[in-house]
């Protein structure tokens, strides 16, 4: 078995290496300056972003050289002349329009450590999403280089739920240009679900939410758990970004005798009663999240 | 802790003045500078403070942005400032030399306006200390209704804000050594200051909100560093937030009392027992964490990546005695619900500090690779442990609404979690333009003094994508789940007076199917996407006995018991010439819920008769337009746009026990906001353009819950309450905008 194996192995090294040999002259580095007879309009766009520097200062990489960095050797391409039914033309590598693994790779290069770290088997890299479906390398806008003008818009090309959900009355001050998508997540991948910038939900939320961490005395469990079993992150029309108008919401859970388990009906909401009225259930419960209190057991101190 | 700030803004400072002296004395010094100012004029109706909840629209002068880049060899010098004297002002200083050395500082404020006219008879004499006038303690306990509000409205001072905001200072420094190392360093301090509205009741019938003094001060560091080589990459990360809250407690009069008294058991209803109320409120805390991450490639285009983090969350703050009212003492009514001691004296507490910590421990491994191309494997692990600390006390009892002592041991029991998830995933690349994609997890989570203690969900998710032509893309998602419980502990929700039919919808077995499509095209000059999805949670009841052995208890689940949800949208975007683009937008959702409850008064009593189930049901409409017509007369870019949000709740009463007969549904609600505007940018130089814009905004809001709350409240028979007044309310706003630009 191991002799036929190795067999095997050598055999199909050689087939591999003569397929590859057998493709024809191997292109090579031309140099910008040539790229740039063709592609002047690329070549300055590039010039102005902050690829053409960190190249130089971080890598020394000299910008005659900056282009097949990214494309590979352009000899073939060039002496095609433009001509696209010459073989050679398509020997460029044009991550834009590569498949997105091909395409990715190449930027992975450089990224593949910091926030690119998880980039692979990551949500985004599993479906098929290549780096150049956002960021736009050669006329992106801003820093990070997006495809389009801002990083929400970018974003919401495929999530357009989510966009419906952030013009919601309950939302978070991403149209006011207070967060970003990228404020909780990190599009390129995270070790935990959703591709959230931190171990959990409730981790993120914290760092913003700073009054709520706690731990109290006494904890209301499925807030500990996730801040998502009240709340919709991306926006809701019910106060406080709940997912349910309380009092509904607290009746989910809370069915008990006396007043949760209370039919709530439009007589009720007419009549301003207090156990819906305003805040609701919190009009009492107020320290819903938690509560530091000896009398605090029901969230009413 | 001040200390350690100021010591990082003196090292940012003289990383920037190291960055600058650094500078080759003979490059060449590059200065490029930008402004946008101008003059802005608002009408708005009313006085809704919805219309600047996060932003400041101001009336007048206004500086939108300046920013200075100075380039001087490989060194950078960034500064920025947007909306200068705005609430939601921003300013950033980046330093960057050559790219391997980064100094930012920047100072960011970020408003939450809730209210500009929240009302109150209660003024606060010191923060958090709410009084009212003398003449009127205890008067309002003998008041009826009627004279109940009409005292109340009169001692209201006028309306005030309710809103809050974060300023938050930041310094951080990087630095890459070589190609492969990088090192950071951050510090933050955010003050958070204002108020927030915040129940304080004493009663059931005797409800009282008021505006919660927020003074919190947070200071947050995080160092890391990272090691990058070809194939490996290394990351070690710290992180350090002290959260300090400079007003503890609330304190408040109570109006139907000028003196203590105790009461029997039920006394807590007409609220009326304490002279005053006294809540803790957010308490000190800190929280450290550590973080190490790895990758490496490994041969056949496989990488494996790994992460620990450790976490430790801490809160020891003083505890508040039970009560503030001096009258709960042993043996004050000489009934059961008689206190064993003074309940308002600290040293009758079993302890008299929190003493509550959490231990996060969260830990991520996972292999992926392309053996070949066309094929990708992945395996994830993730282990999720929230191990809880907290010392667990046994409280001889409680005070409730500082009105009553109510006698039982009661205990803080240490709620935690571990959560651990198995999942492999393959993707495969049948032919050139298909794709598809197919992934199997499990998790297991197991509980510590929860109904379920342990529990597994498995999930299968298919995908497929289509790209039949360059810029056309076509997704399809299937997601089944199943949640299942080994165990529902009916016992230990008897404890919480909970019916035994009750499945709590975060802890229940559920089955979800959920499926999507998307269908994406990019063709010249149109980008069109199409997109829906369906979502169903079957909720399920799982093991146990739903009437916990009782005879007439109906046998049947409560709690929620489905949710559905379908969104459509399409998003169209089309260059009619090199001039005009136009765009559309529409997103339509729907969720709808099910739940059941019971009403009735016997303790634990499912009798069908009291039974009750609505349906909740949301619906949104998102829509918007856009025209951009570009280069008119060569000198000017115009946009139309028109924006709208649309939300609709509504209940319906599904099925109700013969004792519910007749009963209508909660009413609806609706809140629209439109959105209509204009802008022009109309170059006048190279150097210099100018802006004009125009804004108009409708809100409309119709909500029982939140629309019209008064002052005082007295409509329900028995009760007396004393609201904010913040309602949300219906506005029109138009602003009318001349900017300048100029950039040199």
């Amino acid at each position: 078995m191991p002799r036929s194996f190795t067999r095997l192995f050598l055999t199909g090294t050689a087939v591999v290496w003569a397929f590859g040999t057998a493709q024809g002259a191997t292109p090579e580095k031309v140099g910008a300056s040539t790229c740039m007879s063709c592609h002047a309009e690329a070549a300055e766009q590039f010039k102005q972003n902050v690829h053409a520097k960190t190249f130089s200062a971080l890598k020394n990489i000299p910008f005659e050289e900056s282009c097949e960095t990214c494309h590979g050797p352009g000899s073939l391409h060039a002496g095609a002349a433009g001509d696209k039914s010459n073989p050679d033309f398509a020997t460029i590598k044009n991550p834009a329009k590569a498949g997105a693994k091909e395409s990715s790779e190449t930027c992975l290069q450089c990224h593949a450590g910091g926030q690119q770290m998880f980039w692979k088997g990551s949500k985004h890299d599993v479906q098929n999403v290549s780096c150049a479906e956002c960021h736009s390398v050669h006329s992106g806008s801003g820093k990070k280089l997006m495809a389009k003008a801002t990083e929400s818009e970018t974003c919401f090309q495929c999530h357009s739920a989510i966009k419906g959900q952030i013009n919601r009355s309950a939302h978070m001050p991403v149209a006011e240009g207070k967060l970003q998508c990228s404020s909780c997540h990190n599009p390129h991948g995270s070790p935990g679900t959703k591709n959230l910038k931190a171990d959990s939900a409730n981790s993120l939320c914290y760092q913003c939410h700073e009054d709520k961490r706690g731990p109290f005395l006494w904890e209301h469990m499925p807030v500990r758990e996730s801040c998502l079993t009240c709340h919709q992150p991306h926006g809701s029309h019910n106060d406080k970004m709940l997912s349910a108008k309380r009092n509904l919401l607290c009746q989910r859970c809370h069915n008990s005798t006396r007043h949760p388990g209370t039919l709530y009906q439009g007589g009720d909401a007419g009549n301003q009663h207090n156990r819906i009225f305003n805040q609701s259930c919190t009009n009492c419960h107020s320290n819903i999240h938690g509560s530091n209190h000896p009398s605090g057991k029901f969230f009413l101190r | 802790m001040k200390t350690m700030t100021n010591a990082l803004w003196k090292t940012a400072g003289l990383a920037v003045a190291a960055c600058l002296l650094a500078v080759p004395a003979r490059s060449e010094t590059t200065v490029s500078q930008e402004a946008e100012v101008g003059y802005q004029n608002r009408h708005q109706s009313g006085n809704e403070a919805k219309f600047e909840e996060y932003g400041e629209v101001p009336d007048g002068p206004v500086l939108k942005l300046y920013r200075m880049k100075l380039e001087k060899g490989g060194t950078e010098v960034e500064f920025k400032a947007k909306d200068v004297l705005q609430e939601q002002q921003s300013f950033k200083v980046l330093v960057n030399k050559d790219s391997k050395l980064k100094v930012k500082a920047s100072w960011n404020q970020t408003p939450h306006l809730f209210s500009n006219d929240a009302h109150s008879p209660y003024v606060q004499s010191a923060p958090g200390v709410f009084v009212i006038p003398d003449t009127v303690k205890g008067t309002l306990g003998a008041a009826n209704t009627t004279t109940f509000v009409n005292i109340v409205n009169t001692l209201d001072s006028g309306g005030m804000p309710l809103g809050f905001r974060r300023d938050e200072g930041s310094v951080s420094l990087s630095l890459a050594p070589s190609d492969s190392l990088k090192f950071s360093l951050s510090a933050t301090e955010a003050l958070k200051r204002g108020s927030k509205a915040k129940g304080a009741s004493f009663g059931f019938s005797h409800v009282v909100e008021l505006p919660e003094p927020i003074d919190y001060r947070i200071y947050s560091s995080n160092v890391g560093a990272e090691y990058n080589s070809k194939g490996v990459q290394l990351g070690f990360g710290y992180g350090f937030s002290s959260f300090k809250n400079d007003i503890e407690e609330m304190v408040w009069d109570n109006g139907k009392r000028s003196a203590d008294r105790a009461a029997s058991n039920a006394g807590y209803v007409a609220g009326d027992q304490s002279a005053k109320g006294r809540m803790h409120l957010a308490p000190d805390n800190v929280a450290h964490n550590v973080s190490l991450n790895a990758g490496a490639n490994l041969p056949f285009g496989s990488r494996v990546t790994a992460s620990l983090s450790y976490g430790v969350m801490s809160q020891n703050q003083d505890l508040q005695p039970y009560t503030i009212n001096s009258a709960i003492v042993r043996g004050s009514t000489g009934t059961p619900s008689d206190a064993p001691f003074t309940a308002s004296d600290p040293r009758n507490l079993p302890t008299n500090k929190a003493n509550a910590k959490m231990i996060n421990l969260v830990q991520n491994y996972g292999v992926t690779s392309n053996p070949w191309q066309s094929l990708t494997l992945g395996v994830k692990f993730r282990s999720q442990m929230m191990d809880n600390r907290t010392s667990e006390v046994i409280f001889p009892g409680q005070v409730r609404f500082d009105q009553v002592w109510e006698g039982g041991n009661i205990e803080n029991h240490a709620f935690q979690y571990r959560k651990t998830l198995v999942e492999g995933s393959a993707g495969y690349q049948v032919i050139q333009p298909v794709s598809i994609g197919l992934s199997y997890g499990v998790e297991w989570t197991d509980r510590d003094h929860r109904e379920v203690t342990e529990q597994k969900e498995k999930t299968l998710a298919a995908t497929t994508d289509i790209r039949p032509a360059e810029g056309f893309l076509i997704r399809g998602k299937f997601v089944n789940s199943k949640r299942q419980v080994d165990h529902f502990d009916v016992e230990d929700l008897n404890a919480g007076n909970e019916l035994p039919g009750l499945r709590r919808f975060d802890l229940s077995e559920r089955v979800r199917n959920q499926g999507g499509l998307s269908v994406q095209m990019s063709k010249g000059p149109v980008n069109l996407a199409l997109s829906g999805s369906l979502r169903h949670d079957d909720y399920r009841a799982g093991p146990g006995d739903l009437t916990d052995g009782v005879a007439g208890n109906q046998n049947q689940m409560y709690g929620l018991l489905e949710d559905r949800g379908k969104q459509a949208a399409l998003d169209l975007g089309l260059d009619v010439n090199d001039r005009i683009g136009v765009s559309a937008f529409y997103d339509y959702e729907d969720a709808r819920g099910l739940q059941r409850s019971n009403e009735n008064a016997a303790v634990l009593n499912q009798d069908g008769a009291t039974d009750w189930t609505t349906r909740t049901i949301d619906r949104y409409h998102t829509a918007g337009l856009g025209l951009d017509i570009k280069k008119v007369k060569d000198r000017a870019d115009i946009h139309f746009g028109y924006d709208l949000s649309q939300s609709k709740g509504s209940t319906e009463l599904v099925a109700l026990g013969s004792g519910h007969s007749g009963k209508p549904s909660l009413p609806d609600t609706k809140i629209t906001k439109q959105d209509v505007t204009v802008k022009t940018d109309i170059k006048i130089t190279d150097n210099l353009s100018l802006g004009l814009g125009y804004l108009y905004e409708k809100y409309d809001v119709t909500d029982w819950a939140t629309e019209n709350v008064p002052i005082a409240s007295g409509q329900f028979a028995g009760q007396v309450n004393i609201y904010l007044a913040d309602a949300s309310r219906d506005y029109n706003a138009h602003v009318g905008t001349v900017m300048a630009k100029y950039k040199w």
